[in-house]
């Protein structure tokens, strides 16, 4: 085995065969993001080609359906879960104990919570107003980007619970520690589509 | 993850094969094309079986590809560099990047297609801005790539097939590296010519066209490598190079038409016509197939520690590549007198001849896989004959033939460090091949886990629950998924992983030694003998 270490958190006392271990890991991890990557590119792509006239079918458009306010408060609320989740983080890198740790994850999962919520009520909005997927291509499109979105953040909120029971069970156990990684790449990762999402969806929709 | 994937692969495939006898399959054809199988034309179940068995297999392809990518980039032995890697790992390694890259779009176009039949999404409708066209865009993002993940292992296996079955040094060996790096790039760039007669403006088709074309270049860098690696061997006629001679011949023709199709204005003569039949059965059977045939020859006795009886494999062999022929070479005259692909009868007489021979040539086929499972039924039967243990029947160049046969679980007792591409040669020509390691260490293990049986039987009661609308059962099943990873992720560690001790390696190790200290080597000639037990006699490289 080719030793290259992982220059992330300080994964064990022995460093050097946790690091070891990790190493293919969170790179797979990073493999898997490319590839999830493509599978949002993609819906953008179909975004983008169906938020055209002919895309809207003569149903309702951005103007009418966007709340760029509640949209503001999500995207204010997603960055913010990025931060505690950085911390939960270093509070591990730092030991600052297990029980630090479990609280910024918890306050993470609030704030996903916060923006879930929040995107749900738009949802809920739009198709009180008529604005459903099955109106028009544009509207499909709209629902599966920002749908798929949603979905992970829902897994990435389950996920969140477990990381916090695996830090009460086995706080000390390297693969605890690798999974904080993965989950920590996983949920800024979501923040970035997130940008996508904001400019290319919400700021150029109604621009 | 090997398991799950392998899980989900054959999850894809048991909804494929419970829908012959529940239902139908696939009734939009092979690429399931909407608008024709939105819900408005295809009510019934056949699209949804392809939709969910091609999703769950695809996530299972996915997770292959990262797992092999991971694990060919970080996990190789010590010495083992990039330039000193078997070809073999180079084209998995290409076929795995593509993968990663390549499934999101299928899995992605398909789901896209189940949201418009079962929510009334409008993504790929005639109505309401819907349009059909980014879905032959989508699938064919996928579906480009995906010929060259299903070729570029073949040519792997003809690389190492080559080098073994001549006993020299692969050649060319950087440009095959640099040729299918090349591949694996272009192959993106060409899924337009899927759909030359789409109505894509003229200078989208040429883009496309070239790119096509150029595709070609690196392919034949290949067979130019391979026939020179042949150059002055010392060929033995097996199985393996049977296939290959038969490749070398039909894959060029079949390569060459596939210049001819990527020129627009040719292809709006001849799409939808047979030609285009010949022409990708002209690549993809003696390319992929008659490679991975050759494959399981050259690898079986490393896998099952006994060969394959040659003189049923090479009449195999003989069969598959005259019944290749007669069945698909007629089809491209047919093609040129214009015959329209998916025909279920017609009234031209000069069809006649030519599709009498073609279904000539389909028997021959029969007959030759006929002759893969009697390959298998006499080999099976012949084994003791057959047995190879000490596991190098073939004089091989790359370290796997530098351990039993069968592999122990831990494959190699102490992890080699590697010196040379062509590893084994350069021991065995040190006369090092078999030194017995000074110590031998405990090795870790996986334990074996129900984790991969689980996902596959939840995974295919759940896309057969969707495709018969039945939600509490899709739902149920849906979350046996991350019930049993949480659950996993809860054990410690000691139930995951399981350590042989150093003394158990030993034992084994130190028996086969032993077995190679009182064996006789065979020479290239007695290969194909009982004499053969695994051991290759020293015969010096080839002028």
């Amino acid at each position: 085995m080719i030793h290259r270490l992982y220059p992330g958190l300080n994964l064990g006392p022995a460093h050097g065969d946790d690091h070891a271990e990790a190493e293919p890991v969170i790179f797979g991890f990073w493999v898997f993001l490319m590839s999830d990557l493509i599978t949002f590119g993609i819906l953008f792509a179909t975004y983008a080609t169906s938020a055209t006239t002919m895309g809207r079918a003569g149903g309702p458009g951005p103007a009418e359906l966007f709340n760029l306010g509640s949209v503001a408060l999500q995207t204010g609320a997603l960055l913010a879960s990025s931060l505690t989740c950085g911390l939960a983080a270093l509070a591990v890198k730092h030991r600052l104990g297990s029980g630090t740790a479990v609280g910024w994850l918890i306050a993470t999962m609030l704030l996903g919570t916060m923006f879930l919520g929040l995107e749900l009520r738009d949802f809920h909005q739009m198709i009180g107003a008529g604005a459903t997927p099955d109106r028009s291509a544009w509207l499909s499109s709209y629902f599966a980007l920002v749908g798929l979105h949603g979905l992970h953040i829902s897994a990435g909120l389950i996920w969140a619970a477990v990381m916090i029971g695996l830090l009460h069970r086995q706080p000390e156990e390297g693969r605890t520690k690798q999974r904080l990684l993965m989950f920590g790449l996983y949920w800024h990762f979501l923040d970035l589509i997130w940008i996508g999402i904001l400019s290319v969806v919400f700021l150029a929709g109604l621009a | 993850m090997n398991q799950v994937s392998l899980g989900l692969t054959t999850a894809g495939a048991a909804l494929m094969m419970i829908s012959l006898v529940i239902g139908e399959f696939a009734t939009g054809g092979w690429t399931n094309y909407p608008p024709y199988t939105g819900a408005v034309f295809s009510p019934g179940v056949g699209p949804d079986y392809w939709i969910w068995s091609v999703v769950i297999a695809g996530i299972g392809s996915l997770m292959s590809g990262i797992n092999f990518c991971v694990t060919i980039y970080k996990c190789r032995a010590p010495g083992m560099t990039l330039m000193r890697m078997p070809l073999f790992v180079w084209t998995t390694l290409c076929s795995a990047i593509m993968l990663v890259y390549a499934m999101p779009p299928i899995t992605v176009s398909s789901l896209m297609l189940a949201l418009d039949r079962v929510l009334g999404f409008h993504f790929f409708t005639n109505d309401l801005g819907g349009n059909m066209m980014n879905y032959a865009n989508i699938f064919w993002m996928f579906g480009h790539p995906e010929v060259y993940i299903l070729v570029l292992p073949a040519y792997g296996i003809w690389s190492e097939i080559a080098s073994t079955f001549s006993s020299k040094r692969l050649y060319g060996y950087s440009s095959l590296v640099l040729a299918t790096m090349a591949i694996a790039v272009i192959a993106f760039t060409v899924w337009l010519h899927h759909f030359f007669t789409m109505g894509q403006s003229a200078s989208v088709n040429i883009a496309f066209g070239i790119a096509t074309m150029v595709i070609a270049v690196p392919t034949g860098v290949k067979v130019y490598d391979w026939m020179a690696t042949l150059w002055r061997g010392r060929i033995r006629m097996t199985v393996p190079m049977v296939y290959m001679t038969g490749f070398f011949i039909l894959f060029t023709v079949g390569g060459l038409t596939g210049v001819i199709l990527a020129n627009p204005s040719v292809d709006y003569q001849v799409h939808n016509s047979v030609f285009l039949v010949a022409h990708f059965h002209n690549v993809l059977i003696p390319g992929v197939l008659y490679g991975v045939l050759a494959g399981i020859h050259y690898w079986f006795p490393k896998v099952f520690g006994f060969r394959l009886d040659e003189r049923t494999g090479r009449l195999t062999a003989w069969l598959w590549v005259i019944g290749f022929s007669l069945t698909f070479l007629p089809l491209y005259v047919l093609g040129l007198q214009g015959m329209p692909r998916r025909l279920p009868s017609f009234t031209e007489a000069a069809y006649g001849p030519w599709v009498t021979i073609a279904g000539f040539g389909a028997l021959v086929i029969l007959l030759a896989l006929t002759m893969l499972f009697v390959t298998l039924w006499v080999s099976i039967r012949q084994r003791g004959q057959l047995s190879v243990p000490l596991g190098d029947p073939w004089d091989g160049r790359t370290l796997e033939w530098s351990i039993p046969s069968p592999a122990p679980a831990w494959n190699f007792a102490t992890i080699p460090v590697v010196r040379d591409r062509d590893d084994f040669v350069a021991r065995k020509g040190a006369g090092q091949a078999y030194e017995a390691p000074a110590r031998y260490e405990d090795i870790e293990m996986p334990r074996p886990t129900y984790l991969g049986l689980t996902l596959c039987l939840a995974m295919t009661v759940m896309g057969f629950a969707i495709v018969w609308h039945i939600w509490w059962l899709a739902l149920v099943s849906f979350v046996i998924v991350p019930a049993s990873l949480i659950y996993r992720a809860f054990l410690p560690e000691s139930e995951v992983e399981a350590v042989v001790p150093a003394a158990v390696v030993a034992a084994e190790d130190r028996a086969w030694r032993k077995a190679i200290a009182e064996a006789r080597g065979v020479t290239r000639d007695e290969e194909d003998s009982p004499a053969n037990c695994g051991l290759a006699a020293p015969e010096g490289e080839p002028a």
